[in-house]
Parts: structure tokens; sequence; C-alpha cells
């Protein structure tokens, strides 16, 4: 009865091998097919030429001052860190995220390998590019014959200078190419080297570029900013290469790992790392909590045990599947008891400990199955509380007043930390708001709606403004959350509003055939939810997900108005008011809009990837 | 027939208005356990309906069905208990699209029965092996041909151990060359005692496997009967229009 696959047995003819076109034959058919696409090639290539000419031109311009942009590279990155003798902890905030993402790159096996066909050409296309570049750049001889388009031309092909320089490199590099290319010979097509070597080249040329080229910094110190000319050697490119050794033997060691104790361990603790990491690199790392070990002891302690104690044992009796009515009445009573403890003036670990025990007792009869499902509902139930509970200690200790967080974080870091705290505490908060958009409970759907609809018709400056000044009236006493936290939530909620959107296009996307054989096989709403919808419809809108975590990454420049000193504002405001640097502002700005467009390509890259990687329309 | 075996279904007088549009004028019929019941009719004539109401995919506004002796009422309870012991097959499948043929088997049996996985996953091999595809656990429903994802959307239904399988025209949305494969797995369930309730436009498959035919038409139980008597000898005049169109 069973029809076996057959084609594969079946001959297959082999398509025949077209050959190789030559460059003109290509241009002919590509750029000059018809007379009006010839004028568009033509007309093309000389708006680009004159682009390109003219941006060259400005940056190499010798009055160009890029030391300002170099000499403030700690600025950039860190702002002024508050404890100039511990710059250390910068660096091992650093280290670890280096260190992680060498470990995670090793145990997800990141970069697969590349032919040296592909290599050689890619080599032999930047090559061509570049010595483009060289005959574009600004000629440094000043030719005249009286003609123009003869004086550029010649300006054009004498090159000298720099230009020489560049030309011969780029010929050196194309002829390199071509020497490793014909020494494989057709083998070039099937030999493959690993991708990783690209980076692994580029870091160690840029690290040798950082040994040789000397420049000065400006440090903060005794509550000012201070030139040092010379070198950075000894506080920049030290750390800079023990990080890249680091990243390359964190690398080397999640492979060893993946190969010794297998995928599944090493990629859970990962995960989980990468989760924790911001919050205790930027808690613990930078910030060096004092803690109040007596609190410690009276407080934190005994409000974990409890919560673990007593509500592991709640778990544990609500979570048998034969409790049926009276377990769902409990559970009920607990939500009721934990959102009426936010009336009632207590600590608010204990009403958030409170509130998500009540969310682990609703979903307790729905996830913990059998025993070994109950066993890690329950130490999912621990970790969290523990995860929680040490946060809220390290937050408070007596050092948060005297240490606010703009004080150690800026630059680049502060961009890095209201970027991912916001988008990582959004997606919740914009799923929960999808879900009650289109939800068949009234009232979810109308607060939903109105908030999402509130909050898109509002500027996001508007919202960091309100957050800043106005929302701090209405605190009560004694809780005067500081500009970046205020900034994180702002964030936050301002970018759950879009999210919620985006995911309810998913939603929409979700035929309604899945939702009948799902209840028809009698999965609960809340398994039908998280099994069945969520899963789909967050990976047709990953795009859409991609493009507002660039969004938020870009929007943080705009909390400059609050007073942060976040990338953008350094490079626009603080640097061109330094002594030595007056008034240059478009290097910076040059160099900034380079630094993000680096790492917005690098998200909507990695976002290509993994559409790839979960099927997306192969369906 | 034997008179020991109880109704397993009994609907009385049951009525659904898709807004002004009536769907079903009152269905009164019962089906009794391990019988196989061919449901067909016109498009339009209310009989897929009719079989998403007895697990209230769609939900009727007049009169009773009694599932099992519960009855079907807007209580939560008894949907859930109704549901996880009547399986459905879709004309479209409905597989899920994001989990492995294994996953999609075994999801409501962890879940909703609580089955340890190691236990469930056994059940689904056995089930796959069932239904002629047991090398295909680890695939994804789209690397799979529509007579395969049809066949372990069966598969799937059968994991959950229910009394009653309902099918919505299962082999409409497949190529004629898989037609066969369904109906081949249809028939050996048949075989097995599972009680059936089936809406299909396959006459021969009605003719061999069906205990009973019943015919709908604008809403209504037109005609029912034994499968010889329905198409050697039909009685009704709409039933008689309909079997020369389409045989």
């Amino acid at each position: 009865m069973e029809p076996q696959d057959t084609h594969d047995e079946l001959a297959h003819e082999i398509a025949p091998e077209t050959p190789p076109k030559g460059p003109w034959v290509w241009a002919r058919e590509n750029l000059f097919s018809t007379p009006f696409n010839s004028v568009l090639t033509i007309v093309g290539v000389i708006i680009v030429v004159f682009f390109v000419r003219g941006m060259l031109a400005w940056l190499f311009d010798p009055e160009r001052r890029w030391d300002a942009v170099l000499t403030n590279m700690r600025f950039y990155m860190t702002q002024a860190y508050h404890q100039s003798g511990q710059f250390v902890r910068v660096w091992v905030g650093f280290g670890a995220v280096v260190a992680l993402a060498g470990l995670s790159f090793g145990a997800w096996r990141i970069g697969g390998r590349i032919t040296v066909h592909s290599l050689t050409r890619g080599a032999q296309a930047a090559a061509g590019g570049l010595f483009v570049a060289a005959m574009l750049g600004p000629a440094d001889v000043d030719v005249d014959t009286g003609i123009p388009i003869i004086d550029a031309v010649v300006e054009m092909v004498a090159l000298t200078g720099g230009r020489l320089w560049a030309a011969i490199a780029a010929v050196v590099v194309f002829a390199v190419a071509a020497l490793v290319a014909r020494s494989y010979g057709p083998r070039a097509k099937e030999a493959e080297v690993p991708i990783l070597a690209v980076p692994l080249v580029a870091i160690v040329a840029t690290l040798v570029a950082l040994w040789v080229i000397p420049f000065g910094r400006y440090v903060f110190r005794d509550g000012q900013n201070l030139y040092e000319s010379g070198t950075v050697s000894t506080s920049t490119t030290t750390p800079l290469t023990i990080m890249a050794v680091l990243l390359v033997v964190s690398y080397y060691a999640g492979r060893a790992l993946v190969d010794w104790v297998g995928q599944r361990v090493p990629k859970a603790v990962l995960s989980i790392l990468w989760v924790l990491a911001l919050p205790i690199i930027v808690l613990v790392v930078l910030r060096d909590p004092a803690f109040d070990f007596g609190h410690l002891a009276r407080v934190d302690l005994i409000i974990w045990a409890v919560f673990v104690i007593g509500g592991g044992l709640i778990i544990t009796v609500l979570s048998n599947p034969n409790l049926g009515e009276p377990g769902r009445a409990v559970s009920g009573l607990l939500l009721v008891v934990a959102l009426g403890m936010w009336a009632v003036p207590m600590l608010i670990r204990i009403r958030l400990f409170g509130l998500l025990l009540a969310l682990f007792a609703i979903g307790a009869p729905t996830f913990a199955g059998d025993r070994q499902g109950r066993m890690r509902y329950i130490g999912l139930w621990i970790g969290i509380v523990t995860v929680l509970g040490y946060l809220f200690a390290v937050v408070n200790t007596p050092s948060t007043l005297e240490i606010q967080a703009k004080s150690f974080l800026g630059g680049l870091t502060l961009t890095f930390v209201l970027a991912l705290t916001s988008i990582f505490l959004s997606f919740p908060l914009g799923l929960l708001m999808a879900l009650g958009r289109t939800s068949s409970m009234p009232i979810f759907r109308v607060i939903s709606t109105a908030y999402i609809e509130l909050v898109r018709g509002i500027p996001f400056i508007t919202v960091l403004f309100f957050f800043d000044i106005i929302l701090v009236l209405f605190l009560p006493e004694g809780l005067e959350p500081d500009s970046v936290t205020l900034a994180i939530i702002a964030g936050t909620l301002f970018s759950a509003a879009y999210l919620a959107e985006n995911v309810r296009g998913g939603l929409q996307a979700i035929q309604t055939g899945q939702y009948e054989a799902a209840r028809a096989m009698g999965l609960s709403t809340l398994q039908l939810t998280v099994f069945i919808v969520l899963p789909q419809a967050l990976r047709a809108v990953i795009p859409a997900l991609v493009g507002q975590t660039i969004a938020i990454f870009k929007d943080t420049s705009l909390v400059a108005i609050i007073g942060l000193f976040d990338f953008l504002f350094i490079a626009d405001k603080v640097i061109p008011a330094q002594t030595i640097f007056l008034g240059i502002r478009l290097e910076n700005l040059v160099f900034i809009a380079a630094v993000y467009w680096l790492f917005t390509f690098s998200f909507s890259r990695a976002s290509l990837r993994i559409e790839r990687k979960v099927g997306l329309g192969e369906r | 027939m034997d008179g020991e075996r109880g109704d397993i279904i009994v609907c009385e007088g049951v009525k659904k208005w898709f807004g002004d549009f009536q769907a079903l004028k009152g269905v009164t019929t019962s089906v009794k356990e391990r019988e196989v019941v061919v449901i067909i009719g016109p498009s339009g004539s209310g009989k897929s309906t009719f079989i998403r109401t007895i697990n209230r995919l769609e939900v009727h506004q007049e009169g009773t069905i009694i599932v099992d002796g519960t009855e079907l009422t807007n209580d939560l309870k008894n949907i859930e208990k109704i549901r996880s012991e009547v399986g459905m097959v879709f004309q479209q499948f409905n597989l899920f699209p994001h989990l492995t043929v294994m996953q999609n088997i075994t999801l409501a049996p962890i879940w909703v029965r609580k089955k340890p996985k190691a236990e469930a996953e056994e059940m689904a091999r056995a089930l796959l092996d069932r239904v002629g595809i047991p090398e295909q656990a680890d695939k994804y429903p789209g690397q799979l041909s529509g007579g395969q994802q049809q066949r372990v959307a069966i598969a799937r239904s059968l994991a959950m151990e229910p009394r009653i399988m309902l099918f919505d025209e299962p082999t409409s949305a497949l190529d004629p060359e898989m037609i066969k494969e369904v109906l081949d797995v249809m028939k050996e369930l048949a075989q097995s005692g599972m009680t059936m309730l089936v809406v299909t436009h396959e006459m021969g498959f009605a003719r061999e496997v069906a205990d009973r035919v019943l015919f709908f038409d604008y809403g209504l139980i037109v005609e029912e009967g034994t499968p010889e008597h329905f198409f050697t000898n039909p009685q009704h005049d709409r039933t008689k229009l309909f079997l020369s169109q389409i045989l």
C-alpha cells in the first residue's frame, strides 16, 4: 500500500554547462542592449563617478581632522567612566560579551566554508573597487592645458601620493588572488577554507595597525577631560589584543565543548547566559554594588526562601492534572490576591513575585504533565525567583543612590544598553498587546487597542520628555528613577506598541484551519497560543521585528534631549567643544554614521540567516 | 445489526444559522458504536457544518447533540472532554507546518493527555507504521505529498485514542493518484471497528465501507439507508437527481 519514492533512482541528464561570457559580451547584453539603456548606463556611471569623487575628495582632504575621532575613541565607547582607575571594569564587561560570543559561535558552528574560487573572486572584486577609488580620489597635481576634460582625465590617470599606494595595493591584492586561483587550477571551485578565516585576518590586520599607528587620547580625570598625547598602545591596544585572543580561544572552546558534551546543554546554558549578561554587566561589573550584608540576610534571603519553598509547594500541588476545577479556582484566587497586593504598600519585589507565582499557578495544569515535566516547571520557577531576587539585591544596595546610571553609562555602551534592554523588555509586552488586540475578550481588546493607537500617535521625543519630567511628579516620594531607567521604560513602552502591530500582522496570517485542528485535538487556548499560534506568527514577521529592532537602535540617539551622553551627543556636542578640536563636527558625524550603519547592517544580515534557518517560505 | 451496541452520537433537531442563512434545519439522527456513516450531498447542503457541530467547531443554536453520554453545551470542560475523544480529519489536512511529523502527532498526547514523551513517541511510530509512512517521522509537513500529509493527519487524530473519528472531505484536496492511499487507510480503520462519520464524494468508498449512508440537501437529511438501498433503489427525487449527476 505504500508507494515508495523512486524519483531519486531515475536517471537525470546533466544540464549543459553554459560557457563563461567575456566582459564585453556581458556588458553588451546587460548595459548596452538598446540605445536607451546605453544612455541610462552612461548617465548612471557619470552620477556615480561624481558622487564618489566628491566623497573621496572630502574624506581625504588634508584639512579633515580624523584625529578628533581617533583621540576620542574611549570617550565614544564609554563616555566618562566615573572610576578612571577602575577602567578595567569596562574591559571585563566587554570581555564577558566577547567570550560569550566566541563560545556561541563555536557551539552553534557559525560560519561555514567558502570555496577558494569565491574567495579569490571576492578579493579581486575588492581590489578592483580599490583601484577605481584610487583613480577617482582627489588629485594632488594640478594640470592646466586649457581644456577642462583633458585636465580631469590627466589628473585622474596621474596617480600620485596616497592614490599611488592605494593603486599599488589594489594591483598586488589582485595579482596575489590571481596567483592563488591559478595554483589551485580547476580545483579552486571545490577546495574550501573556513569562512571565519576572513574576519580573523581582518582582526589581526586591525590589531597590527593599532600597534603601529600612534594617537593621543582624552581621559576623564580629577573631574575634567584631559588630553594626553602619545600612543594608546598600553591602555587600549593591549586589552584589545587580549579580547581578540579571547575571541579565538573561546570559539575553539565552544566547539570542543559541543563535541564533548553534545549540543543541548551548552546551547541552553549559553542562551540563559546571554539573557543574564546585560543586567549583570551593567549592574555588577560596571557599577560595583556595595552590598549591605545585614540587609541581605534579613530581607533578601528570607523573601527568596519563602517564595522558593512556598511557591514551589503551591505549584507542586496545583500542577496535579487530576485536581480539575478546585485547582483552577485556587489559581484564580491567587491572581486576585496578587493583584490586590499592588494596592497595599509593600516591597515591589513581593508584589512582583506574587504576581509571577499566580501566573505560574494558572499555567501549572497546562504545562506540567508527567513527573519530569512537573520537576522542570518547578525548576523554572526557582530559577526565575533566584535570578530576579539576585538582580533586586544588586540594584537595592546603598551604592545605588550614590552612583547614578548615567555616571557610568555613556557613549556606545549606553546606546547598546538602552537598545538591548528596550528590545528585550518590549518583546513580551508587545506579544501580550498583540494577543490582547486580537483577543475575543472585549476588555483586553479595548485596553490594547487604546494603548497601541495612543503610543503610535506620539513622537518618541514627547514620550521621553513625559517620562523624564512629568512622570517623576506622579511617582511616590523616594522613588526617583534616574534618567537611564526612565529612558529604558520609555523606549520599552514605545516600541512595544510597534512590535504589537507587527506581531498582529503575523497572527492574521495564520489560517483558521490551524486553530480548528488544534481545538479539535483538545488543546486549551493557552496551549494553542504557545505551541501553534505564536511560533508561526513570529516566524512570519521576522523581517518586521528586525526592522523594529533597527529602529529602536537608532532611536536611542534621541535620549540626548534628556541629558544623557549617548553616542550621537558625544559626536555632535561634546567633541566639537573640546579645546583642540573646536568645531570639528562633520568628521565625527561621518564616523558615528559608519558605526550605526555597520551594526544595523549586521542585524539585517543576521535576520536573513535566521529567516533561512527557520525555513520561511518553504512550507 | 446487533442490538447491544448503544448509540454513541444522538442528534435531535439540530439547527444552525450563519447570520440569516440557515445551514441546518433540524437534523435528527443517531450513530451507533462501531458504525461507519457516510454523508453525501451537494455542496452547501450542510453536511460539513453538521459534522463540525459534533465536536463543536460550529456551535448549533437549537436542538441537542449528545456525544458519548455528554451533552454539548457551552460548558468548557464538556467541550474539552469531547474534543479529546473525537478525532477530526480536515479537507486541507491542517498539519502544523512549523512542527515535524513526529511533533505534530505527539503534541496533543503530551500536553492534553499528559503522556510521557517517550511513550507518546513510541505510539506515534506505531501509528505512522499503521498509515504506511514510518520513514517520514522527522520531516516537516511541507516536505510531504498531499496523500502523505493526510495520512499524518489521520495518525495525529488517532494518537489521542479517540472513540469517534470525523472526516470532513478527506480526499477532496488530493491529486487523483493519492486518493487511494488515503482511502485504504480509512478502510483499514473502519475494519478495525472505529466509529466513523465521513463526509465524502467518493461513492466507491461509501458503497464498500459504509454501514449507512445519509443524503443531505438544504440542511436536512433527505434520505438515509444502507449503501445497497441507497445506490440501487433511492426513493427521493433529489437523491435520484444527485446520483444521476455524479455517477
